[in-house]
């Protein structure tokens, strides 16, 4: 089944006081390929700044710019059309040999990094390589370890922040999908498993009118790697992402896909607001 | 007068590089005995000490824990002749060579990875690896602008790789002004040895940047950007601007605009075209990396990226002066260059690999424990002189994270004659040359910064660890022991010399004009 979808994601910051120059890079164009086919993105700035554009390392498309006459707000808009198709790939048979090869070692190495995001204590690391490499398949194991995750986290908001590792959110117990997606991988590199960190859209509706606009969200999740990469979206206990998941920003963590980085002189900074649109098309 | 080099005899293992082991005496060290037996040891200590007051006079100096000292200059050269050299050039520059084809490749197609001959993990895994300014395209560019090679000299004699510098290797500085002042110390020698010179070294580097400005820029603008006053090298990096006439700059004298980069200067804003950086990568541009940075200038990256500036050297070479990396570089000279390689790696182990683990966990005590991505020599742990709690939490370091550390067996650097109260006594040096390159050359310094251990048996050269400095003789294809004059003293046994040295002949032709090599 294929979707087209229209996302309008407006980011606004107003500042408490005048800012004279900023420096900023935007993450927010789905990516291409796969089971999504961009159509269009356009990205506006206001206050006017010429944009810069390239792909990253890990092949996400960046918006850079840089502001230098003083302004006290800063409005992104990005908007995108995309088709999105649910793909039922081939079922997925790689064993644990396979898996813990040196050859996944090298062509997965930095999907199997321990990173600032994704620690976990070394206790803990060592009991859940044992629990999930004593499953009979890689993908039992993913099973596993994703009951393990729901045991140990639930979804809460305001409770952790953009900064949250994996660790601190299992000592609290409480998160939202950042915190879901990094103790997810951190779960599962600890068993050799290579995953990465998705940022995107998630559209909120099982099946929308078409038409009909609804408020969206930014969302994360993950993707494991068994003979291929699958989509799945611990959060909200979803282990096939669907046409309703549009995905942009692709890396080991957060820190890979933050979808606006930047620094700023003068003024203060204060939380943007942040409105997500999505529109069935098609 | 009592003769500094009485008793003079080479330590044990190590090779000495003026003398064998069966006391016979170099040839070409032989006109330097003779003027410093001739001036006496206390007459060679004022002159020296009389520099040494002039570079603290003139800020010749490096900062530890805040406070400026000089890095102490032995009056003893070291010589090194015109053969050996040519064979160090051209390793140094198949070296370098290799290295940088392997940058430009592991920050493109990446084929050494697919190829399977360094594991793409310990490339990706490594902490320089520089992701954030993967992309960045090097039109013209090279990766190395400067490299600083350390090298010792084996037990044999054989000079031998230690360690690649790629990032911001410093000690030129030292070079230039160990020569000026040896100039004033052994004027007379200047004279009779034929001595390549090291002055052209500003000249080359500033052509090299000037080379790799982007191609559409008529009169490029240099500059060096430095970390500031707190740095240990600060005195190098105004020294080397100086003398290159570009301007010194700290990152808040540089901004960009719209992926271009300007320096402030009291004529208004000009644009720069080419930085020759002694940051490092991870304080260069606060958009990418530390955050909290105020050394570096935000949106640097992406104006590299946009090619409007040139990093020198370019960010992310020290994937390939990680210390684990080095041990793949003969194999790399082979994979692009299908050469063998010319001058030799020390031996390392790869505690990746269990049974070489298993081996270094055993013979701990005697070997060097070193981490693969730190530089200075910090953290390195050598086993014969370590104590054994520092052998077990190293043992245990490596253990928990065998791809952050490397083991090496403990070689016995070269001693070279070096002065120690009224005597000479034989003291532990390495070899730090200069190799410069730009799009269309390479070029090496002639020698480079010999560095000595002071203290009686030490190895460790470091400056900030109480090492000292020597000026670099290498000596030029023109120069020959047969052309050279000595006034026959009491002192000297002919028969301590070598074959070479035919005193016949050389009182026979001693004349004036055979000091200036006129027969070219």
């Amino acid at each position: 089944m294929t979707w087209r979808l229209e996302i309008t994601h407006r980011t606004m910051y107003q500042y408490n006081g005048p800012v004279y120059s900023s420096y900023n890079e935007v993450r927010m164009t789905p990516r291409r390929g796969g089971s999504q086919n961009l159509l269009s993105s356009t990205i506006t700035v206001s206050p006017s700044a010429s944009l810069y554009g390239y792909i990253d390392y890990f092949g996400t498309a960046v918006t850079a710019f840089d502001l230098h006459r003083v302004h006290d707000y800063l409005d992104i808009a990005a908007s995108s059309h995309v088709e999105v198709l649910t793909t039922k790939g081939p079922e997925h048979t790689i064993d644990w040999n396979n898996l813990l090869s040196d050859d996944t070692a090298d062509n997965f190495a930095e999907f199997l990094m321990t990173t600032k995001y994704t620690t976990l204590g070394p206790e803990v690391a060592s009991e859940l390589k044992d629990r999930i490499r004593s499953e009979p398949t890689p993908q039992d194991g993913l099973e596993v370890g994703l009951e393990w995750v729901e045991e140990h986290l639930s979804y809460e908001r305001g409770i952790t922040h953009v900064r949250s590792s994996a660790a601190e959110a299992l000592t609290i117990g409480k998160g939202v999908c950042q915190d879901f997606s990094h103790l997810t991988i951190a779960c599962m590199r600890s068993a050799g498993i290579p995953m990465r960190y998705v940022s995107g859209y998630l559209y909120p509706g099982e099946s929308p009118a078409v038409g009909e606009s609804s408020v969206g969200e930014s969302h994360a999740w993950v993707e494991a790697w068994l003979g291929r990469w699958i989509g799945l979206d611990p959060s909200n206990h979803v282990s096939h992402i669907d046409q309703r998941y549009v995905a942009v920003g692709k890396g080991r963590d957060y820190g890979d896909v933050s979808p606006f980085t930047g620094i700023f002189y003068g003024g203060e900074s204060s939380s943007p607001m942040v409105t997500v649109s999505i529109t069935r098309r098609q | 007068m009592e003769n500094p080099f009485e008793n003079y005899k080479s330590k044990g293992e190590s090779f000495d590089e003026m003398i064998d082991d069966q006391g016979v005496h170099d040839g070409n060290w032989q006109l330097l005995t003779k003027a410093v037996e001739a001036m006496g040891i206390d007459e060679l200590k004022r002159r020296t000490l009389e520099c040494e007051e002039s570079f603290k006079a003139r800020g010749i100096t490096f900062s530890l824990g805040g406070q400026e000292r000089t890095f102490p200059l032995d009056p003893i050269p070291r010589i090194v002749t015109s053969t050996e050299w040519e064979t160090v050039e051209a390793g140094l520059i198949q070296r370098v060579r290799a290295v940088e084809m392997f940058l430009d490749d592991i920050y493109s197609q990446g084929e050494v990875l697919k190829d399977k001959i360094v594991p793409r993990r310990l490339v990706v895994g490594s902490s320089q690896f520089a992701r954030r300014a993967f992309g960045i395209n090097n039109f013209g560019q090279v990766r190395i602008t400067v490299a600083g090679l350390d090298l010792i000299r084996d037990e044999k004699g054989a000079l031998t790789v230690l360690e690649d510098n790629l990032r911001t290797p410093s000690g030129i500085s030292y070079v230039l002004e160990n020569r000026r002042a040896m100039a004033r110390i052994l004027p007379e020698l200047f004279e009779s040895y034929e001595i390549e010179p090291v002055v052209d070294y500003p000249s080359k580097l500033l052509s090299a940047l000037l080379a790799q400005a982007p191609h559409h820029v008529a009169n490029p603008m240099v500059v060096l950007l430095t970390p500031g006053v707190y740095n240990s090298a600060y005195f190098e990096h105004s020294f080397l601007a100086r003398q290159m006439g570009i301007p010194l700059v700290e990152g808040r004298d540089l901004f960009c605009r719209a992926n271009n980069v300007y320096v402030r200067t009291t004529e208004g804003d000009l644009k720069v075209d080419v930085i020759y950086r002694r940051i490092d990568d991870d304080y260069l541009d606060p958009v990418q990396y530390k955050g909290d940075s105020v050394l570096g200038v935000p949106g640097l990256i992406n104006a590299a990226r946009a090619n409007n500036v040139v990093i020198a050297n370019a960010v992310g070479n020290g994937v390939a002066d990680d210390k684990l990396l080095y041990t793949y570089v003969p194999e790399l000279i082979e994979y692009y260059l299908d050469q063998k390689p010319i001058l030799p790696n020390v031996e390392t182990y790869r505690l990746e690999d269990r049974d070489m683990r298993e081996y270094v966990l055993k013979n701990i005590d005697r070997l060097v424990l070193k981490p693969v991505d730190a530089s200075g020599g910090k953290g390195i742990v050598i086993g014969p002189t370590a104590s054994d709690e520092e052998l077990a939490h190293v043992a245990k370091e490596l253990v928990a994270n065998p791809r952050g550390w490397i083991a090496q067996r403990v070689v016995k650097f070269s001693t070279i004659p070096t002065v120690v109260g009224s005597k000479l006594a034989p003291r532990h040096v390495d070899l730090r040359p200069f190799i410069v390159s730009s799009p269309g050359e390479r070029w090496v310094l002639p020698g480079g910064l010999t560095r000595v251990a002071l203290p009686e048996g030490s190895m460790v050269v470091n400056s900030s660890q109480g090492g000292g400095s020597k000026d670099t003789w290498v000596l030029s294809s023109r120069h020959s022991a047969k052309k050279i004059s000595i006034r026959q003293t009491p002192q000297l046994r002919v028969e301590d010399t070598q074959s070479t040295l035919d005193f016949a002949e050389i009182l026979e032709s001693f004349s004036s004009e055979q000091f200036t090599g006129s027969d070219e």
